[in-house]
């Protein structure tokens, strides 16, 4: 059964600007997140820096590391009394330092990622461009 | 067996389980934690002005209250059932020591009588509700302070 409607004349370089289209609409939305990453990452290492004296002193003051150094030397007495020693661990854990730290890392790890999804998505838009 | 792991439902349940199991084990350990806690520093006001550490504006930074099952720290003074030290935040706990504790420099055992003020220390145990810590090892490091 005929629709009655007349085919259309396809642009010939549709495709590739629609192509185009997305690819640059996705350079632009990584771009945005890597700037988000840059800006978490910047904000973090200055607020690592304005309080560089208290991460410090949480560092030194925490017995985490002489505590878990125990557990070269004295694991005997450390696993019969195996309760007490992960309670002693948790409770001596630099939370601030750790997650701060985590912080930094994620955000690190994620501009890097970024950074080299913007690198290809870039290629991709520009092989798409000469095309 | 591939296909089963990979679907969304299986994929789903595990995290929820592990969820589950993070949370209510977050639970335990902080009500075991807080009761510890509670008996131990209830005697508080008894010993406030030896409890205060330097106060720091930090989000999530340690507690004002130092460790109840561990701490290390210099010696200030030794008698033979007791054993008081400053921790690195200047805040002296007492450690109570009995015949069941082992006191160690190294790999050998030593007596309680061969510390002295001044030594470095590790202490590890569990807390009382006298505010102190039984010791269950002491542990001579190296150091020495002033």
């Amino acid at each position: 059964m005929e629709s009655g409607h007349r085919p259309i004349d396809i642009p010939p370089m549709l495709f590739s600007r629609v192509m185009g289209s997305i690819a640059e609409a996705r350079v632009r939305q990584l771009r945005r997140r890597l700037f988000a990453a840059f800006l978490a990452l910047a904000g973090s290492l200055a607020y690592v820096a304005a309080n560089w004296s208290a991460f410090l002193n949480e560092v030194r003051g925490s017995s985490f590391g002489s505590l878990a150094r125990l557990l070269l030397t004295d694991r005997d007495i450390l696993f019969a009394n195996l309760h007490d020693y992960g309670l002693a661990l948790v409770e001596s854990l630099p939370l601030g330092v750790l997650l701060i730290g985590s912080a930094i890392l994620f955000c690190s790890l994620e501009s890097l990622v970024l950074g080299v999804s913007v690198r290809q998505a870039r290629k991709q838009l520009l092989s798409v461009s000469h095309s | 067996m591939p296909e089963l792991i990979q679907s969304t439902w299986v994929k789903a349940t595990l995290f929820a389980v592990l969820g589950l199991v993070l949370i209510v084990g977050g639970l335990f350990v902080g009500l075991s934690m807080g009761e510890r806690r509670g008996s131990h520093f209830f005697r508080f006001s008894e010993r406030y002005d030896r409890l205060l550490g330097p106060e720091e504006n930090m989000p999530f930074g340690r507690p004002p209250l130092p460790g109840i099952h561990g701490v290390s720290g210099k010696v200030l003074s030794v008698s033979t059932s007791t054993l008081i030290l400053e921790n690195p935040d200047n805040i002296e706990q007492d450690i109570a020591v009995s015949s069941s504790t082992d006191v160690r420099s190294g790999m050998r055992p030593i007596s309680l009588d061969q510390i002295t003020p001044g030594q470095i220390v590790v202490v590890f145990g569990a807390p009382n509700n006298q505010g102190q810590i039984e010791a269950r090892l002491i542990r001579l490091m190296g150091g020495r302070r002033p």
